[in-house]
C-alpha cells in the first residue's frame, strides 16, 4: 500500500519509493530511507498529507505520497 | 574586507534558529550577497569579540549536502573553496536525529567543527532531554547547549570556535563494515596532500561525485567499489550512504536523548484547529481578513497623517531661497517622500505580519492547506505566501517567491504576483470606479483580476510543463513568535527593499519631472493618443498619468486629477472610459520597483518579457473591455 492511502495516526515502514534519483534522495536526506517508521499525523482524504518521522515532522504533496510504497505496521 | 582575523560559517538545517543565532551574533551590520551564479542569498556579519574581528557567514538552511539544490551546493563549495576557519552547525535539540544526519555530512568534511545544540529550553518543553556530554563523547566534537533568542551559551560557543579553529583535527565517523572497507582500500589511490582529506574525497568518489584533481585510476576503482556495493544493496549507491548515515544519527541520538512526558497539550490543540479540514481553513480565512483589515486599517491611518505632514512641509520649502527649488521638490523631494508613504504604511506592516506567521510556524502550515488550490494554477502550497503578500505590495510577493524550490515554480509565482491587485492599484479601483460608478463595478474588477490570474496560471501550466514533484516541506512546531527577531526580521526585509527600490522611484520621478519640465511629454501625449482614442476609447489626457502610474500605481490617479484638471472624475470620464482605464492600470506594465524585483530574481531578458507580455495584454484586454462595454454601457 501507499502512504496516502494511511489513516491519521497508523504507523508504517517504508519499503520503497518510486520516482527519480533527485527526489527519492531528497526524500531520504529529511529521513524518509527505506526501513524508516512514518506516522501519519494528518490525511484529509485529498490534498497533501503530514507524516512524523524521525521524530520531525514533514509536509507531502499527496502525488509524492503516493509513490511512497509502505506496510502497515 | 579582509581585515577579519577569524570567519566563522553557520551551518545547518531550517527552523533551527540559525538566523537567530546570526542576527544575535551580528546584531544589524550585515550584508547579504548572492553566491556568484546562484540566487542563493549568503549574509555576512561582523563580530567583534575579545579583540578579534570575527567575520560571521551565514550558510543556507540545508537538510544535507546531497547537491540536489543549489542551496546545499552553494553550502558545500562554500566551505570548500572558502575555507572558514571553523564552522558552527546549529541543531535543533528536539529534532536530534535529523539534524545528526546533516552533522556527520560536516564531520565527513573534516573541517573545525564546533556543534550549538539551540532551541534546547523548547526541546525540554517538548519533553526531549539531550545528554551533552554524551553527544560532545560520540561526535569527539565540542557541542555547546545554546537558546540563540536569548542570547544563551553563545559566548561559550564562540570561545569553543576559537580554540576549534586553533587545532587541526581529523575526526572519522565510521560506517558499516562493508562501506568502511571499500572507502579505506580507495584512499590507497588517493595522494596524501588532497584537500579536504582522504576520507572525504574517497566518499564523494564512491557517492558517483565528478571531481578534477584526481586520477582517472581512482575513478575507475571507485565506480567498481560502488557498482560492488550496489549489488550487495540492490539500490542506488547515494541511497546507501544516506541510510548509512541515518542509522549512526539514529544510534547517537538515541544514545543521547532521553524523553519525558512532553507538556505539549497546548500545541497539540492549536494544532488540533489550524490544520484540520473545517476549522483550519476557517481559521486561514480569519487570518487572511484579519491581516488585510489591520493592513489597510493601519495603512490609511498612518498614510493620512504622513501625507498631511508631507504636504504642510511643501509651503515651507517653497518659501526657502534656493536656486531650482520647484525642481527639488516635484523632482527629488516628492518622488522620494512618496516612496515613504508607500512604504511605512503598507509594506512595513505586512513585513512585520509576514516575521510573525514565519516565527510562529504558522506560515508551513498554511502552505499545507493551500496546496490544492495551488494546483489549480499549476504551482504548490509554498507559492501561496508570496501571491498572498503581492496583495500588500508586489514587490515583497516577487522576492518572496524565494522559498520556492523548482526553478519553474519560482518563475511563475513571480509573474503571477505582479499580476495581484496590490495595495496602490486598491486605492485606483477604490477611487476612481468604486467611487464614481458603484461599489459592486470595483468588486467586478477586482475578481476580473483573480480569474486572469487563475486563467494565466492554467494556460501557463500547460505551456510551461511541471519540474517539480510536489510539496515537500517540514513542519515545524507551532510556537509563540519571538518579537525581537519579528522586528529585526522586518528590519532587515525593509531595508533590503528601501535600498532597491526608493532610489529607482526617485530617479524616474525626476526624469519624468525633466521630461514634463522640458515639454518633452506633449510628443509623447500626442503619439500615443490615436492608440488610446480609437482603440481604447479613452481621452489624450489619461496618456501622461498612465506613464507615471510606472512609477507608482497610484500616481495613475492623482496624475489623472491634475491632468484633467479636475478630482470629479465624472465630469470627464464616462463609466466605461474609467474601468478600461483601470483595467489599463491593473495589468499594464508593474511598477518601476516590482521591475526592479523581477529584474533582480529572473535577470533581464525574462524580465523584459514579463513587461512587454503585460503591456500587449492590457492593451488587448482593455480594447476588448472598451469593445464590450460599448455595446452595454455608455
Amino acid at each position: 500500500m501507499s502512504l496516502s492511502d494511511l489513516n491519521e495516526k497508523e504507523k508504517a515502514r517504508i519499503l520503497k519509493i518510486q520516482g527519480g534519483v533527485g527526489l527519492i534522495q531528497r526524500l531520504m536526506d529529511l529521513g524518509l530511507t527505506y526501513g524508516a517508521i512514518v506516522q501519519v499525523v494528518r490525511n484529509f482524504g485529498r490534498g497533501p498529507v503530514i507524516v512524523s518521522v524521525r521524530n520531525t515532522e514533514i509536509a507531502l504533496g499527496r502525488g509524492i505520497a503516493r509513490k511512497i510504497w509502505v506496510e502497515k505496521i | 574586507m579582509g581585515r577579519e582575523d577569524l570567519v566563522i560559517a553557520l551551518c545547518g538545517n531550517a527552523n533551527v534558529g540559525k538566523s537567530a543565532l546570526f542576527n544575535q551574533l551580528t546584531g544589524l551590520r550585515q550584508t547579504t550577497g548572492n553566491w556568484p551564479g546562484k540566487t542563493v542569498e549568503i549574509k555576512e556579519g561582523i563580530l567583534y569579540y575579545r579583540g578579534k574581528y570575527i567575520k560571521v557567514v551565514d550558510l543556507p538552511g540545508i537538510y544535507s549536502l546531497s547537491t540536489y539544490s543549489p542551496e546545499e551546493e552553494v553550502a558545500e563549495e562554500y566551505i570548500l573553496k572558502n575555507k572558514p576557519d571553523v564552522v558552527i552547525n546549529v541543531i535543533d535539540a528536539a529534532h536530534l536525529e535529523r539534524n545528526l544526519f546533516f552533522t556527520i555530512q560536516l564531520l565527513e568534511l573534516g573541517v573545525p567543527l564546533v556543534v550549538a545544540l539551540n532551541q534546547v529550553d523548547f526541546a525540554e518543553s517538548e519533553g526531549v532531554f539531550v545528554d551533552v556530554l554524551k553527544l560532545q563523547r560520540l561526535l569527539s566534537i565540542p557541542v555547546v547547549p545554546t537558546v540563540a533568542i536569548k542570547g544563551k551559551g553563545l559566548k561559550t560557543l564562540i570561545d569553543e570556535a576559537i580554540k576549534q579553529s586553533e587545532k587541526k583535527r581529523i575526526t572519522t565517523i565510521e560506517f558499516g563494515k562493508e562501506v568502511e572497507s571499500r572507502i579505506n582500500e580507495l584512499v590507497g589511490y588517493l595522494p596524501e596532500n588532497i584537500y579536504p582529506s582522504k576520507r572525504f574525497i574517497a566518499i564523494k568518489l564512491l557517492e558517483g561525485k565528478e571531481l578534477e584533481n584526481v586520477a582517472d585510476e581512482a575513478k575507475e576503482k571507485a565506480k567498481d567499489l560502488a557498482l560492488s556495493l550496489e549489488k550487495i544493496h540492490g539500490e542506488p549507491i547515494s541511497f546507501i550512504f544516506t541510510s548509512e548515515r541515518y542509522s549512526k544519527a539514529e544510534f547517537i541520538a538515541r544514545e543521547t536523548t532521553e524523553l519525558k512526558r512532553p507538556e505539549k497539550k497546548i500545541r497539540e490543540f492549536l494544532d488540533s484547529i489550524f490544520v484540520s479540514p473545517i476549522s483550519g481553513y476557517i481559521a486561514l480565512l480569519i487570518i487572511f481578513l484579519l491581516i488585510f483589515g489591520t493592513v489597510y486599517q493601519f495603512g490609511s491611518f498612518i498614510g493620512g497623517i504622513l501625507e498631511n505632514f508631507f504636504t504642510s512641509l511643501r509651503e515651507p520649502f517653497l518659501a526657502l531661497n534656493l536656486p531650482y527649488k520647484e525642481f527639488l521638490w516635484n523632482g527629488i523631494i516628492e518622488g522620494f517622500l512618496g516612496s515613504i508613504y508607500v512604504v511605512i504604511p503598507y509594506i512595513l506592516p505586512f513585513y512585520f505580519i509576514l516575521g510573525v506567521l514565519e516565527d510562529s510556524g504558522y506560515l508551513a502550515r498554511m502552505a499545507f492547506l493551500t496546496d490544492s488550490a495551488m494546483h489549480l494554477i499549476g504551482l504548490h502550497g509554498k507559492a501561496s505566501l508570496p501571491l498572498f503578500l503581492g496583495f500588500g505590495c508586489n514587490v515583497p510577493a516577487v522576492l518572496g517567491s524565494r522559498i520556492i524550490e523548482s526553478k519553474r515554480e519560482r518563475e511563475l509565482t513571480c509573474f503571477l504576483s505582479t499580476l495581484v491587485p496590490c495595495s496602490a492599484r486598491t486605492i485606483i479601483i477604490m477611487g476612481l470606479v468604486g467611487a464614481f460608478i458603484g461599489f459592486k463595478w470595483a468588486l467586478i474588477l477586482y475578481f476580473i483580476s483573480l480569474f486572469i490570474i487563475f486563467a494565466i496560471g492554467k494556460i501557463a501550466q500547460l505551456v510551461y510543463k511541471s519540474d517539480s514533484p510536489g510539496l515537500i516541506m517540514e513542519i515545524p512546531s507551532i510556537r509563540a513568535p519571538s518579537l525581537k527577531m519579528v522586528i529585526k526580521s522586518a528590519y532587515f526585509k525593509l531595508k533590503d527593499f528601501v535600498v532597491y527600490a526608493i532610489p529607482l522611484i526617485v530617479a524616474g520621478n525626476a526624469l519624468l519631472e525633466i521630461l514634463n519640465e522640458a515639454n518633452w511629454l506633449t510628443p509623447v501625449e500626442n503619439f500615443f493618443a490615436p492608440l488610446f482614442n480609437d482603440f481604447l476609447g479613452l481621452p489624450s489626457f489619461s496618456v501622461i498619468p498612465l506613464i507615471f502610474g510606472i512609477l507608482r500605481k497610484e500616481l495613475g490617479l492623482i496624475m489623472l486629477a491634475a491632468f484633467s484638471g479636475t478630482a470629479n472624475f465624472s465630469s470627464v470620464l464616462l463609466p466605461r472610459q474609467m474601468i478600461v482605464y483601470s483595467i489599463i492600470i491593473l495589468f499594464y506594465f508593474p511598477c518601476v520597483a516590482t521591475i526592479a524585483a523581477l529584474f533582480k530574481e529572473l535577470g533581464l531578458r525574462k524580465m523584459v518579457f514579463i513587461v512587454l507580455f503585460e503591456i500587449i495584454f492590457a492593451i488587448s484586454i482593455g480594447a476588448l473591455a472598451n469593445v464590450i462595454l460599448k455595446i452595454f454601457m455608455l
